[in-house]
């Protein structure tokens, strides 16, 4: 079976100079994953999200004036899958390998989308543009419904932690 | 049971063959149910319509290929029979076992080697006519028609090693690498030691298989054939329920080898057969190839076919040194003449059995040339004993490369037919070499042998052959056909597998459009409101009063950083050192080689931050030239796509002013928010960056928001303007309302190589500036002679459709990009590419499809129809 569902997670993206970006505070709690070598990119729980971002504001003015921090939750959908046939579901979408180590985090496209995809243990989180979250649930419920998908409903993203 | 009558069976037990049920065993193939009926031909040829009966039994060559439940091209040696099937042969009028097209098999003479490419070419007005008779008559099965859309999955897998072929070498090699610690995927297309006789090597195969099988690292895939070896290397996997794409680290070969293929005059009747598929039918089915069997070479595996078949019940007669000079028969083999001993004989049989060796099934392993694959057992070492393959399986477990071997080739044929699937004969051969096609690949070219469902399974070696003879009989020298995918054969279906959908694109108000009976349509990949009601209500609400559409699908950008104006200056053909905070500017966006790639709008936010904008479908490719010229350049220059992230509503129309300032405290008076500004506002609590434009020809501004609260604020205007006359408008009325001011919108009224002057934007540029991107291109066409031009054209009479001829001095000078009828000026306005008529683009043009000459005269005007000084969006 694969547990399928929506999850809520404020999404930070930060881009500065690589040794700013290299050493941002660890927001607590949250995950930062480094996407590009100027790139940031933080998921938070909703709830902690404003503290993470002015933390992040801070850091990075003391660090590169010119970088940016900017809470791009609006432009981001995110899918949890879990259960046992997780990986498969994966598979099914995704030609990107998952990480051996977790969390872990891979990009690449998840049903011919491009996507970020986090991976924690027992969970996966694809995170992927807003415009096409509606396509990327749709894929997962028709590609994947011999696994036996159960939509289960919205929660709260808690993940915590460095990417490997 | 060879030869017995068709049985009957009630149909829980049966399949249904061409109207009649046929008795089931458990464990029947399609093939040995049938032949167990006493079905003997199972196809016609693909040209010349001869018998084709059982033959390998390997799913190697093309004779038992029929249609199953609808499918045409199905082996029948392979698939398993299921009770309920539907069976019938493919090609044979006005059937498959009295076929009157097989007179083609004695007009050779009309149907020579490469006929398609001599004859059939005039007059040729008949070849189309021709092409039907043939395609109807040829040996091909029928594409099935209004077949239900089935969408077939895909699923990636990542092992460390792939093996495809599950037998001893394969799966001793899938045991060693797994356990190295690697992970293992083994594919075969069959059912491990299905296709072996029963016996010693069957049984050592399901033995090694039941490993595999409760091998925690090896993952066995059965009935699942490899498709082909691509770069990666990446190795579709054919299996029943979905198409597995596998990423190995490396893959392991182990094919092994299929039969000699014998070829002599008579070789394809009915009744002759490769030793193995002889056996196998009467061992694994119980079910004898013919009564009196006559077994021919010398293959290792030949003695122990012969007590098979003698157990199964078959008089047998070897002749172990020996070859067969012709077969003969009308319906099926009654007698061969061989030659052993320095004497011919002729013998009388009901099988000819043939056990010649065998030859490397290295189709995969050749397209693997050159990526991290290697070969074991039977492959490289085609005949070698269990034993030697097991142990080359282990090498290759652990990755120790097995040098192909080259095995000798058969004797150069003289008669017969060489290729099965494609009626390739060795007189066909020898024409073709006195045409001059003259190695193997141009022989596969000319005569198509290799290239029908066996992919030259059977045919290439006799080919190499038949050139090694001509070149001093050595068999390097003959050279090899160039392998490609698909080894096996596969359905259009899982071609698609895993492409079932487009990907949709939907901005925040998707649902609120179609709630509110939005006509959606597709604009490159995302969906859009076409219109929500009557058009014209829609138009006239924006010109009279006010209208709010969705533009959240425009490409939406934030450039900051140090190098922000630097690069923008550099990036942009117009000026933005001189673009103020609060201050926006329309700007083209340009390739190196001047031609316009996009058009939108740059915002100046603060002094190193600016916010972009982009058309809906040029987004992607703007931001990706964007990060080609940022990486380039070197300046620190930070990219932020914000496209999904905010939503954008225009309200344009003469009430857009009193529509906003009912929502906001904000003022949007002429003096205090003019024309080509943009500042942060806050419209129905909803926090805003408002756009000052006109791209619309009146009032009005794009409001750029969070898109979690685009509901929100489209609920809101709607509501708010709706004693102000206020409609939401789609992209039809958003076409018309643009070309009525004369905007060109790119990629409908631009082409591949539209610079700025070609479209009449050279305002746009400002060759002044130092640097930008496309200016060199553009400093040198402009000493050029521009030959084509945009311009805007003024219709009288019926309104043309786009796309349509433009005419000059009776030839045609270009053709329409766009054109509507103008409620609001009352005639057809247009924008078209026109090239110069002696000397000077011409002032008036007719558009119609050729013959229709005259039905709309155009004339050439100033770009815009509507509101030429302005006025509106400036008010």
């Amino acid at each position: 079976v694969v547990e399928l569902s929506a999850s809520a997670a404020t999404v930070i993206r930060c881009l500065g100079a690589p040794a700013a970006i290299e050493a941002p505070h660890a927001p607590a709690p949250g995950i930062p994953c480094r996407v590009a070598p100027d790139e940031l990119l933080v998921l938070a729980p909703p709830d902690a999200g404003e503290r993470v971002l002015a933390g992040l504001v801070d850091d990075l003015a003391g660090l590169d004036p010119s970088g940016i921090a900017l809470d791009q939750t609006d432009g981001f959908s995110l899918w949890t899958l879990a259960g046992e046939h997780a990986g498969e579901a994966f598979a099914r979408l995704s030609a990107t390998p998952l990480p051996a180590l977790r969390p872990g985090a891979v990009q690449g496209l998840v049903g011919r989308v491009p996507a970020k995809t986090l991976v924690l243990p027992g969970e996966l989180h694809i995170l992927v543009a807003s415009t096409v979250g509606h396509y990327v649930r749709e894929r997962i419920l028709e590609v994947c419904a011999d696994l036996g998908v159960d939509e289960t409903a919205p929660q709260e993203f808690r993940g915590a932690g460095v990417v490997v | 049971m060879s030869g017995s009558a068709p049985e009957e069976s009630s149909l829980s037990e049966s399949l249904n063959f061409e109207g009649r049920a046929l008795s089931l065993e458990p464990g029947d193939t399609v093939a040995s149910a049938l032949f167990r009926a006493g079905v003997r031909t199972f196809s016609r040829s693909f040209k010349y319509h001869r018998r084709r009966g059982l033959y390998c039994l390997t799913g190697d060559c093309p004779n038992c290929l029929v249609t199953v439940d609808g499918e045409p091209g199905v082996r029948a040696c392979l698939t398993p029979a299921r009770a309920g099937q539907s069976v019938r042969r493919e090609v044979g009028w006005p059937s498959a076992e009295r076929d009157l097209l097989a007179i083609a098999d004695r007009l050779h003479w009309l149907l020579p080697v490469g006929f398609y490419y001599k004859t059939l070419v005039r007059p040729r007005w008949l070849w189309p006519r021709v092409e039907r008779i043939v395609r109807a008559s040829v040996g091909l099965g029928e594409a099935p028609r209004a077949t239900p859309r089935v969408e077939r999955p895909a699923s990636h897998l990542h092992p460390d090693v792939l093996v495809v072929g599950a037998g001893a070498a394969g799966l001793s090699a899938a045991l060693t690498a797994a356990g190295a610690g690697q992970s293992v995927v083994v594919c075969d297309e069959g059912v491990p030691g299905d296709l072996l006789a029963p016996g010693a090597s069957r049984a050592r195969v399901e033995t090694l298989a039941a490993q595999a099988r409760a091998h925690p690292r090896v993952t066995l895939l059965e009935r699942a054939p490899a498709i082909g070896i691509y770069e990666g290397p990446l190795v579709p996997v054919n299996a029943p329920a979905l198409l597995y794409l596998v990423h190995p680290g490396r893959v392991v070969v182990a094919t092994g080898a299929v039969q000699r293929h014998g070829v002599f005059p008579g070789s394809d009747l009915p009744g002759v057969w490769l030793s193995r598929g002889a056996a196998r039918l009467a061992g694994a089915y119980g079910v004898t190839p013919g009564t009196c069997a006559l077994v021919v070479g010398a293959d290792v595996e030949a003695p122990g076919h012969a007590e098979t078949l003698r157990v199964a019940g078959a008089d047998v007669r070897a002749v172990e040194h020996g070859t067969v000079i012709r077969a003969e028969g009308r319906t099926g083999i009654r007698r061969a003449l061989v030659a052993a001993a320095g004497a011919e004989e002729e013998i009388r049989c009901d099988a000819l059995v043939l056990a010649f060796g065998r030859v490397p099934r290295a189709g995969l392993l050749r397209q693997g040339a050159g990526l991290p694959v290697v070969g074991a057992g039977d492959v490289v070492d085609p005949g070698c004993r269990l034993e030697a393959a097991e142990e080359s399986g282990r090498r290759a477990g652990l990755n120790e490369a097995a040098a192909p071997g080259e095995p000798s080739l058969p004797v150069a044929c003289a008669d017969g037919i060489v290729c099965l699937c494609e009626d390739v004969s060795a007189k066909d051969l020898r024409d073709a070499w006195t045409e001059g096609f003259r190695s193997v690949e141009l022989l596969k070219r000319y005569t198509t042998a290799t290239m029908g469902p066996c992919q030259g399974a059977l045919c290439h070696e006799h080919l190499r052959a038949f050139v090694g003879e001509r070149l001093g009989g050595d068999a390097p020298a003959a050279g090899a056909a160039t392998a490609r995918p698909p080894a096996r054969g596969i359905t259009l279906e899982d071609v698609a597998s895993g492409l079932g959908s487009v990907v949709e694109a939907r901005t925040a108000l998707y649902a609120r459009h179609v709630e509110q009976g939005a006509v959606m349509e597709p604009a490159g990949a995302w969906r859009r409101p076409e219109r929500f009601g009557d058009l014209l209500d829609e138009y006239w609400a924006v010109r009279r009063h006010v209208g709010v559409s969705d533009v959240g699908t425009l490409g939406k950008y934030l450039v900051a950083g140090r190098g922000a104006l630097e690069f923008l200056e550099r990036l942009y053909p117009c000026y933005v050192h001189d673009l103020p905070e609060g201050r926006l500017r329309y700007t083209l966006l340009l390739g190196d080689h001047g031609y316009v790639v996009d058009d939108g709008l740059v915002c100046r936010l603060a002094d190193d931050r600016f916010y972009l904008t982009f058309t809906s479908g040029g987004g992607d490719q703007a931001e990706a030239h964007m990060r080609d010229w940022a990486d380039a350049w070197g300046l620190e220059v930070h990219l932020v796509n914000r496209t999904a992230e905010l939503g954008a509503i225009n309200i344009a129309g003469p009430g857009a002013r009193a529509l906003l300032e009912r929502l906001s405290a904000d003022s949007f008076a002429g003096d205090r928010f003019p024309y080509l500004h943009h500042r942060e506002v806050v419209v129905a609590g909803v926090p805003c960056r408002a756009l000052r434009l006109g791209f619309v020809g009146e009032l009005s501004w794009e409001l750029h928001h969070g898109s979690s609260r685009s509901v929100e604020l489209w609920d809101a205007l709607l509501e708010a303007g709706g004693n102000l006359g206020i409609q939401p408008h789609g992209l039809e009325t958003l076409r018309l309302l643009r070309l009525e001011k004369g905007h060109p919108v790119v990629g409908q009224d631009t082409d591949f190589d539209s610079t700025p002057a070609k479209l009449r934007m050279d305002w746009a540029v400002k060759l002044d500036k130092p640097a930008f991107v496309g200016k060199a291109a553009l400093v040198r066409m402009s000493s050029i002679r521009l030959e084509r031009q945009l311009v805007a054209l003024r219709f009288t009479g019926e309104t043309p459709a786009e796309g349509t001829p433009l005419w000059a001095d009776g030839r045609q000078v270009g053709h329409l990009t766009s054109s509507r009828y103008s409620p609001v000026l009352e005639y057809p306005v247009g924008l078209g590419f026109v090239t110069r008529v002696a000397g000077s683009f011409p002032p008036a043009v007719t558009a119609g499809e050729v013959g229709r000459l005259g039905a709309a005269a155009g004339t050439v005007v100033s770009r815009a129809f509507y509101d030429p000084e302005g006025n509106r969006v400036r008010g």
